[in-house]
């Protein structure tokens, strides 16, 4: 792919994407025209609070989102110029763990309890490529062994597996048809801390054989560190600050990325307190007018109480939906 | 560098106890079909309660000329093979009917709880004996044991109302025991103990409780099972006999003149149904009410 | 696993017992004369007395119940009917199997309509199909199987000529008694097929699957009704003792000459070598079946097969 084509065409496009959930007869807006986008083998981290759609959007790239009660109400997806949403389920099906495939928050919960873990990676290899039975079963035995289990363990069931196991059961499972994308959702958010770092190495490991580029979820700042390209940062189905790692990490221009910094605790500053975001997020099937943050929002004005707040270009050239950089940035320092 | 950002979930802040009694109904009233089971079963309860004034007839009263009629409008059912209203004997039956399911759940229920009480309270030995005899109490078909001591007791009344009650404890004693045993290993057990409260107690204030809301649902879907069991027992002559206008026993005695007159099958039958459906309306809503997990 | 199955076989023989026991005590309670019910009520003293000895019903309780045992499960002597003097073995070799298999083609017919039925409304939940199945689900579970066995009789004996409305015979004398049966158990079996199907549709599990390009009814069954199955077999093995004892009251409808017929005419006869011996076999049967159910749970869920193995008797899951 030429450096030009990509310019105009990136890899994975994200464009104005809105969710709705029904619940109760209530409308929730999970997401509300997020785009984003995301070139090969590059990662872009989605930062946010638990419930500010990070999921949402992940499952609506790959259009797995519930029958029941969700529902895609806008923009497109773009994965090489074609439109997701555009297709039919037979064709998405193909895409589905073929071209995109997807890590699970819970690797407690994420694997078939009753199928064996080898089985549940041949089936994605059997339903995306051509051969016989032991074609697949070889190619899920390699899986297992490329993500440190023997393949011994083929016939083995979740329940016989730890969670850090589990998870790279799923991993297997996420790289065995080698995707150009993966969606990692908060991947090492249910392991212990000290599986996590051997877990983000793994998934890193891979991709860097396969070059497949990554949208990561996640809620922690630290693993945004270690792992992304760029960050978006998302505030009750919005993104509220989009930049490259630098940009964001050493000039975070929206009041809540700096809230989300000041609740880290510094190694080399002599601070006794952190400083939490006061409040909380917003209900979301009752989003405030204007600023969806501007209520917890030590700067909010009185402009930010309504109309529509547009994102916006920093000094930097990063993009933040804030009307008030400026004041924010003098007295940040 | 691992902290995360505030992970307030958006969940309702918790509720009180005493607020679940009401929640429970809130959930309840909304529910249209729950309602609708409800509306019907408490009609039938107050016609049969009077039943005395509402029947157009004695429910005795022989009337030789019209014996076995079809529906009409002096007889809205029709009339049996003795020429008794079968309109007039259905209301009287379903004091039958009816009160045989309620009591003969009730007293199972009470019982029941009471030995899955002990079997969890002592736990051990006695435990091991009360589910071993209950083991074989329920390695017997329900039916067989009904029929088996509805023949010990003798039929009548209260004597089916014992037979069917037998037959509900080992359900009743099991669920509240495996209640307990999962509400045991909860971690406020675990905190009433560790601030020195009584077994007795923690049993008494804490595990039950916690415990009996499956047993109430087991209870009013039990109470349509008893009255179909009552009924049957009584179709095959053990249980309540004819003339009692019981509704099994109706059925029993129409059965012999199914192919001049299947009015006298059909009526006894449908109020039968009836009252099985609205039970069924009003447990299916009140399990949805009680476990919210299962609401859609 | 062979050590589990040898175990629960094993157990079978104290639950046997413990069946003699239970319904030969509960006889022993049943008011009446059985010499005066099989001799009439014109028999002589004499004859009532020696009829009395020689049923052995002078002897005290306990020497009745060692012998009733001993000759049982020792010597295998079922006895002969107190009323007919007829062998109890050979009627029930005749009669176990009719009844076995009126209740089994039943429980086959509930869940092989059931489990669809049920499939189709969670996965069309709150739709029209949902919709329809549930009521008819409903009107399913809320009719009494003795009161459809005599709608049946009418509609298709009586009014239509079609069917035989009692006996045995061909396959057509079992149509109208397994219809009877099955109505309640293919609405037990759709409802808890669509709850844990509601259930299980919501596992994270089912997500991947689906982010894995499987094709959705894959997902459905393969994935989602396979862990769907153990309340639904649970459903199944619970209905099964309500099946046996509905068809226990459906033989009396069509004379079918089957064990709840014999056992209810012991009853009403006071035959109790007929009551106490069927007793025993019926609950044997249904032990069998509940084995039966045991196991398929462990065919269809590693987590439970290596519970067995380990010895584990326990189903409930600890938390």
């Amino acid at each position: 792919m030429s450096e030009q084509k990509m310019e105009t065409e990136p890899f994975l496009q994200i464009e104005d994407l809105a969710v709705e959930y029904y619940s109760d007869g209530k409308v929730i807006s999970a997401v509300n025209g997020v785009s984003l986008r995301l070139e090969k083998g590059k990662t872009l981290g989605l930062v946010g609070e638990t419930g500010a759609g990070k999921t949402t959007i992940a499952k609506s790239i790959l259009r797995i989102l519930p029958d029941v009660g969700a529902k895609i109400t806008g923009g497109e997806v773009k994965l090489e110029g074609k439109d997701l949403f555009k297709l039919s389920e037979v064709e998405m099906r193909k895409i589905r763990g073929n071209n995109i495939s997807m890590i699970f928050q819970d690797p407690m919960t994420a694997l078939n309890p009753v199928q064996t873990v080898g089985d549940q990676i041949a089936e994605v290899v059997r339903l995306h490529s051509k051969g016989e039975k032991h074609d697949f079963v070889k190619r899920a035995e390699e899986m297992l062994e490329m993500v440190g289990i023997p393949a011994e363990r083929y016939h083995e069931y979740p329940h016989q597996f730890s969670g850090g196991m589990k998870q790279r059961v799923v991993i297997a499972i996420a790289l065995a048809c080698n995707p150009d994308l993966l969606l990692a959702d908060e991947p090492t958010t249910a392991l212990d801390v000290t599986i996590q770092a051997q877990v983000l190495d793994l998934i890193a490991d891979l991709r860097k054989k396969y070059n497949t580029a990554m949208l990561l979820i996640t809620h922690d700042m630290g693993v945004v560190a270690q792992t992304c390209d760029d960050v978006a940062v998302i505030y009750a189905g919005k993104i509220i600050e989009y930049g490259s790692k630098e940009q964001i990490f050493d000039h975070p221009a929206h009041p809540y990325t700096i809230g989300l910094f000041g609740a880290i605790p510094s190694m080399s500053g002599d601070e006794e307190w952190l400083h939490p975001i006061d409040g909380l997020p917003p209900e979301p099937f009752n989003l405030p007018k204007g600023c969806t943050f501007h209520p917890r929002c030590p700067y909010a004005t009185e402009a930010c109480r309504g109309g529509t707040i547009d994102m916006r270009r920093t000094a930097d050239g990063h993009q933040c939906r804030c009307i008030n950089i400026d004041t924010v940035k003098k007295q940040e320092g | 560098m691992m902290v995360s950002v505030t992970n307030a979930a958006v969940s309702a802040a918790p509720r009180k106890k005493q607020s679940e009694f009401m929640r429970v109904m809130r959930q309840m009233r909304k529910n249209k079909l729950a309602m609708l089971g409800l509306i019907i079963f408490i009609a039938e309860l107050i016609i049969v309660l009077l039943a005395p004034f509402i029947s157009p007839y004695d429910y005795t009263a022989m009337d030789p000329i019209a014996i076995r009629q079809g529906p009409s409008l002096q007889h809205w059912f029709g009339t049996d093979d003795l020429g008794r209203d079968i309109f007039s004997r259905i209301l009287y039956g379903g004091r039958y009917s009816i009160t045989m399911g309620l009591f003969s759940v009730a007293i199972s229920t009470t019982v029941g709880m009471s030995i899955g009480a002990v079997a969890g309270y002592f736990g051990g030995q006695v435990d091991n004996i009360i589910m071993r005899l209950l083991d074989i109490i329920q390695s017997l078909p329900a039916m067989l044991l009904t029929i088996v001591i509805s023949a010990v007791l003798g039929s009548g009344y209260g004597n089916t109302i014992l037979a069917l009650s037998v037959n509900g404890l080992p359900a009743a004693a099991r669920m509240l025991r495996a209640q307990m045993m999962r509400e045991r290993d909860n971690e406020y057990i675990e905190a009433a103990q560790s601030i020195n409260c009584s077994k007795f107690r923690i049993i008494v204030s804490h595990l039950i409780p916690n415990s009996f809301s499956p047993n109430i649902v087991q209870a009013t879907m039990g109470v349509a099972n008893m009255i179909v069991m009552a009924a049957s027992l009584s179709f095959i002559g053990l249980g309540v006999q004819p003339p009692t206008p019981e509704w099994g026993a109706m059925l029993s005695g129409a059965r012999q003149f199914i192919r001049q007159s299947p009015h006298m099958v059909i009526f006894p039958g449908l109020a039968i149904a009836i009252t099985i459906l609205a039970l069924n309306l009003m447990g299916d809503g009140l399990r949805d009410a009680l476990d919210p997990k299962l609401k859609r | 696993m062979a050590r589990y199955v040898l175990k629960r076989l094993l157990w079978m023989i104290p639950i046997a017992l413990g069946v003699a026991v239970l319904v030969f005590t509960l006889m022993c309670f049943c008011p009446g004369d059985p010499a005066e019910i099989i001799l009439g009520s014109t028999a002589t003293q004499e004859n009532l007395a020696a009829k009395r000895e020689e049923l052995g019903l002078n002897d005290p309780y306990i020497i009745r119940l060692g012998t009733f045992l001993s000759d049982t499960f020792i010597h295998f002597d079922l006895g002969e009917s107190w009323i007919t003097g007829a062998s109890v073995k050979e009627a029930i070799a005749e009669r176990l199997p009719r009844t076995l298999l009126l209740s089994i083609i039943q429980l086959i017919i509930s869940f092989g309509i059931g489990i669809p039925l049920g499939v189709m409304a969670a996965v069309n939940q709150n739709k029209w199909q949902d919709n329809l199945c549930m009521a008819l689900a409903l009107i399913g579970i809320s009719i009494p199987n003795f009161w459809l066995a005599l709608l049946l009789v009418i509609l298709f004996s009586v009014k239509l000529n079609l069917l035989p409305a009692m006996g045995i015979g061909g396959i057509e004398y079992y149509i109208l008694p397994a219809l009877a049966g099955c109505t309640n158990g293919i609405a037990a079996g759709a409802r808890q097929t669509r709850s844990s199907m509601l259930d299980v549709i919501r596992s994270d599990y089912i997500t991947t699957a689906r982010a894995k390009g499987v094709p959705e009814w894959q997902v459905i069954v393969k994935h989602g009704l396979k862990n769907g199955l153990i309340p639904i077999i649970t459903v199944m093995g619970t209905h099964f003792g309500k099946m046996l004892g509905g068809t226990m009251v459906i033989e009396t409808i069509f004379a079918i000459p089957g064990m709840g017929q014999y056992i209810i005419n012991g009853v009403n006869n006071r035959d109790y070598q007929v009551v106490q011996v069927g007793s025993i076999f019926l609950a044997i049967a249904f032990s069998f079946c509940m084995l039966a159910v045991d196991l398929l749970y462990a065919a269809v869920d590693p987590r439970i097969r290596a519970r067995y193995a380990k010895g584990g008797k326990r189903r409930a899951k600890k938390a």
